[in-house]
C-alpha cells in the first residue's frame, strides 16, 4: 500500500487564506487544503495543493530599501574600521620599532657605563689610583693573644714612598698597552693592515681611563712631593684624615 | 499573469543557476591550475615570498670570577660599511644644527667630519669612501670596524649616503691584562656576525658559552610588513651560559704583579704565582709574567699566549723531594726522626750524588735532610723504596698526566716507567731531576699532602649559571686519596721545619705558621743544562692548612746566589691570608730537629 506521506501545511499558513482561484483560469473543483494537524493515513492519495509565494506588497518593499541600507552602513563600517584598525596596527608597529631602538640605546648606553665601571674597578686601577694617593703596600700586622693578654707579633711600620719594596702601579691598565710588547711590530702590522683600524672602538674603555689619569696626573705633577715620598696635600683636600676624599662626578660631567 | 510571474522567477532562477556554474567552473579550472599543475611549486612560491626567517642569536656567556667581578662580557659594536656606487656628487643632509631644516654639504666636508668622529686620516677615509680615479665604485667598503654605538650615532647623522653600520658582537675584557691567559682570547667566526673562543676558556667553555641561537618565523605582505594576524612562530635563542671561575680577581693580581716583578728583577724567562685552596682544589689565581690582554692578545708574544703554568715543564728540582718523603714515609719504610748519616758526596751503584755546596758529614734526622734538602741523604731515604713503588706514587700525585682545568695545551711532563729508567735516573728522579712537570703539578702535590693525603682534581670553573639565574655545577671533581692522613701530618711537620730551619727561612710569614719545600732545578735546552729553575711550593697556616702557593722562576740571569723567590711567595701568601681573613696561628712550632743531638746551628 502507498504510504506517500502528505504534504504538511500548517494550519495558519499564509497559503491556506489565500485565494486559489483567479478569474477564468479558476478550477472547478477545488480541493480542500489538508490541515497538518488533520493528516491521517487515507486509503486514497490525495493531492496537495500548491500555491504561488504571496507578491510583495508595500511592507516588504520598505523593510527591502531599509535592509539595504543597513547593509551599506554597515559595509562602510566594515571598511572604515578595517581602516582604522590597519593605520593602529601600523602606528603599533613603529611604536614596537621605536621602543626597540630605544632599548638597544639603553642596553648599549648600560653596556659601555657597566663597562667603564668595571674598567675602573679593576685591582690595577685601584692600586693606580691608590699609589697615586701616596698609599704604600702595608706592613705586617701585630697581633696580641687576648688569652694570655701579650703581643705575640709585633706590628712593622709600613714603609713609606718610593722605598716601599712592594710597588703596586705595576700592571697595565685596561685599555693601556701591555708591558712587553713591541710596539714597533704592533704599528708593522698596522701599517699592513687593509682595513683602517679606528682607536674610537675602544674609546669607551679607554675614556674613563684617560680621564682618570687626566684626573689624577695633573694633580700629581702639580703636587710637591714631600721628603718621605707622599704627595703633598692641602688642609681643605684632607679635611682632617690623610688622603683626600673620593670626590662626586655629577651625571652631566 | 501567473505564467509571466513564473516565466520571470524561472528565467532568474536560470541565470543565477548559470553565474553560479560559471564562477564555479572558473573557480574550479583555477584550483586544477594551481593545484592540477605543479602545485608544490606555486605553493613554495607563495610561502617564498610571504615567508621570513629571522636568525635570532644568542648573546655569549659572560665569565666572572669568584666575587662577580666580570671578567669578560659580550657588547654590541658596529661594523661601519659604505657602498661606493650611485653616488651623487653632493651630499644632501638634515642640519647638524638641531634646526629642521636642511643642508646641501660637499664630499669633502662630509669625509673631514668623519675623519675627525673616528679618529682617522682625511686622505685614507677619501680613499676608501670615494672610488679613486676612474676606478669601478666598490660594493662594499669597510670604513670602520666594532665602532661603539655611540661614534656609529654620530656618524650616522654626518648623513652620508649609502653608509651602514652592521650590528656585531664583540668580546670585551673590562679588567684588562687580569688572568688574560687563563681567559684566552677569541676570533671572528666564520659568518664575521660574532666570535667563538680561539684560546683558554673562551676556547674550552665554548660550549657553554655560545647558547643556542633562536629563529623567528613571520609572513610579510608583499610591502613587507609583517602581517600582523599570521602566527608567529619563534624559537627563542637560548643565551650562553656564564662560567664562574674559582679565581678571585684580587689575588690574581698580587700574584700576576708578584710573578712580573720577580720576572724582571732576575731577566728570568717567566716566572709564575699559583694560590690553590687545600680543602677544594680550587685554583684561586694562576699570575704569568708574562701580560696577555685579551682585548689584544696580538701584542703578546705567541708563547706566553697560554699560561707557562700549565703549558711549561721543567725539571723540578728539590720540591720534587716532597713526592719521594711521602712515599717512604706513606710505606713505614723511614720516619721522620729517624737517623742518617749524611756526608757531601756518596756513591750507590757507580753514581756519584753531590750536594750543591760542599758541607761537612752531618748525623742528620729524616726530617733534616729535607729541610737542608741535601741530595745525597735523599737518595738514602729513598733507596729505602722500591723504584716502582716511588714511581706509582708519583702518579698517583698527578705527575706524567696533563692537568685539565679548562685550559688547552696543558703539558703532562714526562715521567718515563721505571723498567726504562737507567742507572742515574733512578736516583736523580728522588730529588726532581730525570723527569719533568709544570708548576701546577707542583701546587697539586702540595694541595695533596696538605689535604690529609687526598688529592683534589685541580679547577679553575666553580659552575655555570645559567639565563635564570640558577646555578649549574660543574663535572665533580675527581678525589684520590694518595697517602695516609698520618703520612700528611708529617709531612706537614718536615715542610714547616724547612721553613723552621731550613732552605725556606726566608719564607716566614709573620703571624702564621708556614710550611714548604724550595727547589733549585737545572733547566735543560737543546744544548744539554744551562739554566735554573727557583721555585718554592708552600702551605699556610700549618694548624689548618688553607692556600697552597707556588711560586717559580725559569733561568733566571746574573749571580746565582741572590736568586731567590722568597718574596713573591710571601707576598702573595701573606695577602691571600689577609684577603680571606685566616686567623693567625694560635699553635706552637712542630718542627723536627734538623740534627741529631743537641746542637741544632751546624754551617751550611
Amino acid at each position: 500500500m502507498s504510504q506517500r506521506a502528505q504534504r504538511r501545511v500548517q494550519k495558519n499558513a499564509a497559503m491556506t487564506a489565500q485565494p486559489v482561484v483567479d478569474g477564468s483560469a479558476a478550477r472547478a473543483v477545488r480541493p480542500e487544503p489538508v490541515s497538518a494537524s488533520d493528516l491521517k493515513f487515507a486509503d486514497t492519495p490525495q493531492r496537495v495543493t500548491l500555491s504561488l509565494v504571496p507578491r510583495i506588497n508595500e511592507t516588504n518593499k520598505r523593510s527591502m530599501v531599509v535592509t539595504s541600507v543597513v547593509m551599506v552602513m554597515l559595509f562602510v563600517a566594515v571598511i572604515v574600521a578595517l581602516v582604522l584598525m590597519n593605520t593602529s596596527v601600523a602606528q603599533r608597529q613603529y611604536d614596537i620599532v621605536s621602543l626597540r631602538n630605544q632599548e638597544r640605546a639603553l642596553s648599549q648606553e648600560n653596556q659601555a657605563l657597566l663597562k667603564d665601571a668595571q674598567s675602573l674597578s679593576a685591582p690595577q686601577a685601584l692600586a693606580r689610583k691608590a699609589s697615586d694617593l701616596g698609599l704604600v703596600a702595608p706592613g705586617a700586622p701585630g697581633l696580641i693573644d687576648l688569652s694570655e693578654g701579650k703581643i705575640t707579633q709585633p706590628a712593622e711600620e709600613a714603609v713609606k714612598g718610593d722605598k716601599n719594596a712592594t710597588n703596586y702601579d705595576t700592571l697595565p691598565l685596561p685599555g693601556e698597552i701591555i708591558n712587553g710588547s713591541k710596539k714597533a711590530k704592533a704599528a708593522e702590522e698596522k701599517a699592513k693592515s687593509t682595513t683602517p683600524e679606528t682607536t674610537v672602538g675602544k674609546q669607551t674603555s679607554e675614556k674613563p681611563e684617560k680621564a682618570a689619569a687626566a684626573e689624577t696626573k695633573p694633580e700629581t705633577v702639580e703636587r710637591k712631593v714631600g721628603d718621605d715620598g707622599r704627595p703633598v696635600f692641602t688642609e681643605g683636600e684632607l679635611n682632617g684624615g690623610t688622603i683626600p676624599a673620593p670626590t662626586m662626578k655629577s651625571p652631566t660631567d | 499573469m501567473s505564467s509571466t510571474v513564473a516565466d520571470t522567477a524561472k528565467k532568474r532562477m536560470r541565470f543565477v543557476l548559470l553565474l553560479s556554474i560559471l564562477l564555479l567552473v572558473i573557480i574550479a579550472g583555477r584550483l586544477f591550475w594551481v593545484q592540477g599543475i605543479n602545485p608544490a611549486a606555486a605553493a613554495k612560491e607563495a610561502a617564498d615570498t610571504r615567508n621570513r626567517v629571522e636568525t635570532i642569536a644568542p648573546t655569549r656567556g659572560s665569565i666572572l670570577d669568584k666575587n662577580g667581578n666580570v671578567l669578560a662580557v659580550s657588547v654590541d659594536r658596529y661594523d661601519l660599511v659604505v657602498d661606493q656606487r650611485d653616488q651623487k656628487d653632493t651630499i644632501r643632509r638634515k642640519a647638524r644644527d638641531g634646526s629642521n631644516s636642511r643642508e646641501r654639504i660637499s664630499w669633502e666636508q662630509a669625509i673631514k667630519e668623519l675623519a675627525e668622529v673616528l679618529d682617522q686620516d682625511v686622505d685614507e677615509l677619501t680613499k676608501a669612501i670615494r672610488p679613486q680615479d676612474g676606478a669601478k665604485p666598490k660594493g662594499y667598503v669597510m670604513i670602520a670596524k666594532s665602532v661603539t654605538p655611540e661614534v656609529r650615532n654620530e656618524v650616522m647623522e654626518i648623513g652620508i649616503p649609502r653608509l651602514n653600520s652592521v650590528l656585531r658582537s664583540e668580546r670585551q675584557y673590562p679588567q684588562g691584562v687580569i688572568a688574560g691567559p687563563l681567559l684566552g682570547f677569541v676570533r671572528n667566526s666564520e659568518d664575521q656576525k660574532g666570535v667563538v673562543g680561539a684560546e683558554g676558556l673562551e676556547l674550552s667553555q665554548e660550549d657553554h658559552l655560545a647558547g643556542t641561537a633562536g629563529k623567528r618565523k613571520f609572513e610579510v605582505s608583499a610591502d613587507g610588513v609583517r602581517i600582523p594576524t599570521t602566527e608567529l612562530e619563534e624559537t627563542p635563542a637560548v643565551n650562553g651560559q656564564d662560567v664562574l671561575l674559582s679565581i678571585d680577581n684580587d689575588i690574581q693580581y698580587v700574584a700576576q704583579r708578584a710573578a712580573e716583578a720577580k720576572q724582571k728583577q732576575f731577566n728570568a724567562e717567566w716566572a709564575t704565582v699559583i694560590v690553590q685552596e687545600v680543602k677544594t682544589g680550587k685554583l684561586l689565581a694562576i699570575g704569568d709574567s708574562a701580560e696577555l690582554d685579551p682585548n689584544n692578545p696580538g701584542a703578546t708574544e705567541p708563547e706566553f699566549r697560554r699560561s707557562v703554568s700549565i703549558t711549561r715543564a721543567f725539571e723540578p728540582g728539590s720540591t720534587g723531594k716532597a713526592a719521594i718523603f711521602a712515599a717512604a714515609i706513606d710505606q713505614g719504610k723511614v720516619k721522620p726522626l729517624d737517623e742518617f748519616k749524611v756526608p757531601n758526596k756518596k756513591t750507590f751503584t757507580k753514581e756519584t750524588i753531590n750536594d750543591s755546596l760542599p758541607h761537612a758529614t752531618y748525623d742528620m734526622t729524616a726530617a733534616g735532610i729535607f729541610a737542608r734538602s741535601y741530595n745525597t741523604g735523599t737518595v738514602m731515604v729513598g733507596n729505602q723504596v722500591s723504584k716502582q713503588t716511588r714511581y706509582d706514587y708519583m702518579r698517583a700525585f698527578g705527575l706524567g698526566t696533563p692537568i685539565d682545568v679548562g685550559l688547552n695545551g696543558a703539558s703532562a711532563g714526562q715521567l718515563a716507567a721505571p723498567e726504562t729508567w737507567d742507572r742515574r735516573q733512578q736516583y736523580t728522579t728522588m730529588f726532581g731531576q730525570g723527569y719533568s712537570q709544570t708548576a701546577l703539578h707542583t701546587a697539586s702535590i702540595f694541595q695533596t699532602l696538605a689535604n690529609g693525603g687526598v688529592r683534589i682534581q685541580p679547577s679553575l670553573i666553580d659552575g655555570y649559571r645559567n639565563e635564570d639565574g640558577s646555578i649549574s655545577e660543574p663535572a665533580e671533581r675527581k678525589e684520590t686519596r694518595v697517602v695516609k692522613e698520618s703520612t700528611s701530618s708529617e709531612m706537614l711537620k718536615l715542610m714547616e721545619s724547612v721553613v723552621e730551619s731550613g732552605t725556606g727561612t726566608k719564607m716566614k710569614i709573620p703571624g702564621y705558621r708556614v710550611g714548604g719545600k724550595s727547589g733549585t732545578g737545572q733547566a735543560a735546552s737543546a744544548k744539554g743544562y744551562d739554566g735554573y729553575t727557583y721555585s718554592f711550593a708552600g702551605v699556610a697556616p700549618l694548624d689548618d692548612p688553607q692556600y697552597v702557593v707556588v711560586a717559580t722562576m725559569y733561568r733566571p740571569q746574573g749571580n746565582w746566589r741572590n736568586f731567590t723567590v722568597a718574596d713573591t711567595f710571601t707576598e702573595v701568601m701573606s695577602h691571600t691570608l689577609n684577603t680571606y681573613n685566616v686567623p693567625p696561628s694560635t699553635s706552637d712550632s712542630e718542627a723536627y730537629d734538623v740534627f741529631v743531638g743537641e746542637e741544632q746551628k751546624k754551617p751550611w
